[in-house]
């Protein structure tokens, strides 16, 4: 312990000029970002210049500190000072490790925080949000820096690997993503591909540390990425198909609610008008089948719909993938293969069909009454605009917004000052996600249909989660070329 | 020296690079409280059986001990007891030698810096990448005798380092040798130097062993070395004319005119020295031996390799 | 300060030559009887030998006579020990006749030989009290 502790120290008193240029970067960004929020700097140029080559070199400064940091005492070769003297392995990469949380992540944090805190919200409320966006970043970004400077000995070389890395991820990516049509995404895809690259490679790096061999540490770190590729290509585009249809069924248990039906109408043929959009992709053709989903209460709204089916015909069976539903106008958007279509010959076939959703239900409501600035539930803050008219309600969240929101007021047709006809307006939020770039905050404006005057109280409706269900339908003899979108 | 284990053994002990060998199977033994040179050309595969010593390379095949421990289990710790001094090894450029000294002491819980600095004349608040090679040099040699290690491997220090600077370091050494003979006349500390230019060393190696293209030649006492090497100069009688004949292979480099024939003997300590030169030189008038210096016996022994190499292919 | 040098020679013992070196100083008064002797690190260091071979000189320099213990000051230079009769007739005789035989083959005359004595002896002359020391 005293070792790392002075190693640390002696880590900090090297590079004490990268910290106070990576601090004024912080302090920086700390006080431009917050005047970006600002309308009136909407038209500021050099504001957002500003940002976005803050944005660019922040991470910059990142590679650069963890490079020096790691390559002080490089594990890279037989020359280094280091290793005819007494250091102790879990000594070096525990100073290292101390290193990167006190010196890059928790000014990092404290940048953050003091965002936050310029809108008005506690930060300490965000914390669990702050903690999870950290942790990605820790495995996506510092972990994957640490990693590789543990086997390079030059930021040159650190930078060149990166290079590689970053165009292996695009190309692979991008090459895996081959299948047309959209996909469903696995159910618990972010936390598999945490897990697994956050344990392998930290294991990997304690590996190099303990042993010095840079050959296995290099051939194990780009064997992680080869398979990681493969496990993407399983699990988000759902290549694997027969455990993949079995988990999902397994994660969205059969529906026990008799209410909630699917009903195919064999009389009706929706608008087969493709409109703006397409009638094929490559090898798939698209159809839209004349099925409702039934029973379903008004105030219960449905996340993550997804549908698979199965089309017998004779000689020829085929397993859809799971793909996210489109359910509007009470029919179904598919894709079929084209071969499906020719083993039919035109005649009818068997299909059944399965949907999986997640319900949504309301929870408690909470009135605020609106002000030139108010606070919200779920860590937001929103923000009168001046203009007094039309959309003039901005809200800004701290780091995400978790849970899809419905939002209900009375809102002026015309101006506050001189009020006309009120009517009650209804806004629901999707949730989002944290933003990929130095701001923690999500700004989310208000689409009400009118003014929001000061002193209105304003409902704010979360949605929680309530249980995953899946639907079966099964339609013995339907004829798919009626249904083919032109 | 005492009869305790040695500070430095190794079996069968070799190293390969891809196809090519760089040492070949070797027996060494380092005893305690030796000065051992290691002598042999550049790239005779010196600093790679000394980093198999100190586990910086893992042998193909054998293996060594360092101090009674297998050298494939030093740890960090083990470190606390042997010093390691190298032209090629890198320094924390960016610190000051002061600096550098304050640095190490938590490391070593033996540390006594004393006046090792100002006997070294070195300056405390340079930076070390300002200094010249000699001092940095005398840089990592201070880092090292600080903490009076029991065993210090030195890898070619006094390459490209001027007259002066060797002397210093040279008498650092030795001051630390008496140092330690202060403290315990039965000898407890070990040096090993390696080096192609012993001139310096000479006069205080105990032990000196030959590397050459990987193979360890011999490896003994430099008593024992410099007592049985002799250069030997045969006056002939040049009225006669001498039979062709097969040197034994205790003879080096034989050179010969009408009326001198010259060689080194490599076993000169044998009863029957002149016997045996005058059975094979009989019309010898004169038979002159005289003693070789470790460059010469050096010099004379890489010649001999050479030819060896060259007429096997 | 060390009153001799030492130009190291191939062949002969370190330790050999040093007390030789030493002993040609202490009779040439380089070195005064009751003077300290230099300790085992000074030797070492200034002649670059192992102390383990400065230690040898010492003891055979001590064994020799030529130096000897004083207790609370170390090793001292000795009065020069009257010699023993072995001594005198071994150096006065089979000595002195290798130097003969080895002159008379070198066809060297006794003048010459003489002279040769003469001047090694006046050179290796302890100088009068309050000289070059």
């Amino acid at each position: 312990m005293i070792q790392s502790l002075h190693i640390l120290r002696k880590d900090i008193r090297h590079l004490w000029l990268d910290l106070s240029m990576y601090a004024a970067l912080l302090i920086a960004a700390a006080i431009a970002i917050p005047k970006s929020w600002d309308p009136a700097n909407l038209s500021n140029t050099p504001l957002h210049i500003l940002i976005t080559l803050l944005n660019v070199l922040i991470p910059i400064v990142w590679l650069l500190l963890v490079a020096r940091v790691v390559h002080d005492e490089s594990l890279v070769g037989d020359t280094q000072f280091w290793i005819t003297r007494p250091y102790a392995w879990t000594s070096l990469l525990s100073a290292k490790l101390l290193f990167l949380m006190l010196c890059l992540i928790l000014p990092f944090a404290i940048m953050q925080c003091a965002m936050v805190l310029q809108t008005g919200t506690n930060p300490l409320h965000a914390l669990p949000a702050q903690m999870m966006r950290l942790l990605k970043i820790a495995i996506i970004v510092w972990l994957t820096f640490t990693a590789v400077a543990s086997v390079t000995s030059t930021i040159q070389r650190m930078f060149m690997a990166m290079v590689a890395v970053v165009l292996f991820w695009a190309g692979a990516l991008t090459l895996v993503s081959g299948a047309p049509g959209p996909r469903m995404a696995f159910p618990f895809a972010s936390e598999v591909f945490g897990i697994y690259l956050g344990v392998l490679v930290l294991a990997t790096l304690v590996f190099q540390f303990a042993t010095r061999n840079t050959l296995a540490s290099r051939v194990a770190l780009m064997a992680i990425a080869v398979v990681f590729v493969e496990l993407f290509a399983c699990l988000v585009e759902g290549q694997i198909q027969a455990p993949f249809n079995a988990f999902v069924r397994r994660n969205y248990p059969l529906s026990t609610d008799a209410s909630l039906r699917l009903a195919f109408d064999p009389t009706s043929i929706p608008s087969q008008d493709a409109g703006q959009g397409e009638h094929r992709i490559s090898a798939l053709v698209i159809a839209r089948l004349p099925i409702a989903l039934q029973g379903l209460a008004p105030t219960t709204h449905l996340n993550d719909q997804n549908v698979s089916f199965t089309i017998d015909a004779p000689g020829y069976h085929y397993t859809a993938p799971w793909r996210p539903a489109d359910l509007e106008d009470n029919s179904l958007k598919i894709f079929i293969p084209q071969k499906a279509l020719d083993a039919a010959h035109g005649a009818s076939v068997h299909m059944h069909l399965s949907e999986v959703a997640r319900r949504m239900f309301p929870g408690t409501p909470q009135t605020i009454l609106a002000a030139d600035s108010f606070h919200i539930p779920e860590n937001g803050v929103c923000h009168l605009l001046p203009a007094l008219s039309g959309d003039n309600v901005s809200c800004r969240y701290a780091y995400e917004l978790k849970s899809r929101t419905m939002i209900s007021a009375a809102v002026a047709s015309g101006t506050c000052i001189k009020p006309e006809i009120f009517h009650s307006s209804l806004e629901t939020l999707a949730a989002r996600p944290p933003s990929t770039e130095l701001d923690p905050t999500v700004e989310i404006p208000l689409h009400l249909g009118g003014a929001v005057c000061p002193g209105t109280p304003i409902t704010f409706t979360p949605f929680h989660p309530g249980g995953n269900f899946r639907l079966e339908l099964d339609i013995p003899s339907i004829s798919l070329d009626r249904y083919l979108v032109r | 020296m005492t009869t305790a284990m040695p500070a430095i053994e190794t079996h069968g002990l070799s190293k390969t690079f891809g196809h090519t060998e760089a040492l070949a199977p070797l027996d060494l033994s380092v005893p305690r409280g030796a000065v051992f040179a290691l002598v042999g050309h550049n790239g005779a595969g010196k600093t790679t059986l000394i980093k198999l010593m100190l586990n910086i390379l893992r042998p193909t095949h054998g293996g060594a001990t360092i101090l009674g421990r297998p050298t494939t289990t030093l740890t960090g710790k083990s470190f606390t007891h042997i010093g390691y001094v190298s032209e090629n090894q890198e320094l924390p450029d960016w610190m000051t030698v002061q600096a550098m000294m304050d640095y190490l002491r938590p490391f070593y819980p033996t540390w006594d810096e004393a006046h090792l600095l100002s006997d070294l004349d070195l300056p405390p608040d340079r930076k070390l990448k300002q200094l010249s090679r000699g001092m940095r040099m005398k840089a990592a040699l201070a880092s090292v005798l600080a903490f009076r290690p029991p065993l210090i491997i030195m890898d070619e220090p006094f390459s490209g380092l001027d007259p002066l600077v060797r002397d210093e370091l040279i008498k650092a050494l030795l001051d630390r040798m008496s140092d330690e003979y202060e403290d315990d006349p039965n000898g407890g500390l070990t040096i090993l130097i390696s080096s192609h230019d012993l001139a310096e060393v000479e006069s205080f190696a105990t032990h000196v062993a030959f590397l050459h293209q990987g193979k360890l030649l011999f490896a003994e006492s430099l008593a024992t070395l410099t007592a049985r090497f002799r250069e030997v100069i045969v006056t002939l009688d040049p009225a006669m004319t001498t039979s062709a004949f097969t040197p034994p292979i205790t003879w080096l480099l034989p050179e010969s005119t009408a009326s001198v024939y010259r060689f080194i003997h490599t076993n000169a300590e044998l009863d029957n020295f002149e016997q045996q030169v005058r059975a094979l030189l009989p019309h010898a008038t004169e038979i002159r031996s005289e003693p070789m210096t470790l460059r010469t016996i050096f010099l004379a022994l890489a010649k001999s390799s050479q030819a060896q190499d060259r007429s096997r292919a | 300060m060390l009153p001799f040098r030492l130009t190291f020679r191939p062949g002969v013992p370190i330790s050999d030559q040093v007390v030789y070196a030493a002993t040609r100083a202490i009779v040439a008064g380089q070195l005064q009887p009751g003077e300290p002797f230099p300790s085992v690190r000074t030797l070492s260091r200034d002649l670059k030998i192992n102390p383990n071979t400065a230690h040898k000189v010492i003891t055979q320099l001590l064994n020799d006579g030529l130096l000897e213990s004083r207790p609370g000051i170390g090793t001292v230079v000795a009065q020069l020990p009257r010699s023993t009769a072995t001594q005198r007739t071994d150096l006065l005789g089979p000595q002195i006749e290798e130097l003969v035989v080895e002159a008379k083959r070198l066809s060297i005359d006794l003048d010459d030989i003489t002279a040769a004595i003469t001047r090694h002896w006046k050179r290796l002359t302890t100088p009068p009290a309050g000289g070059s020391k």
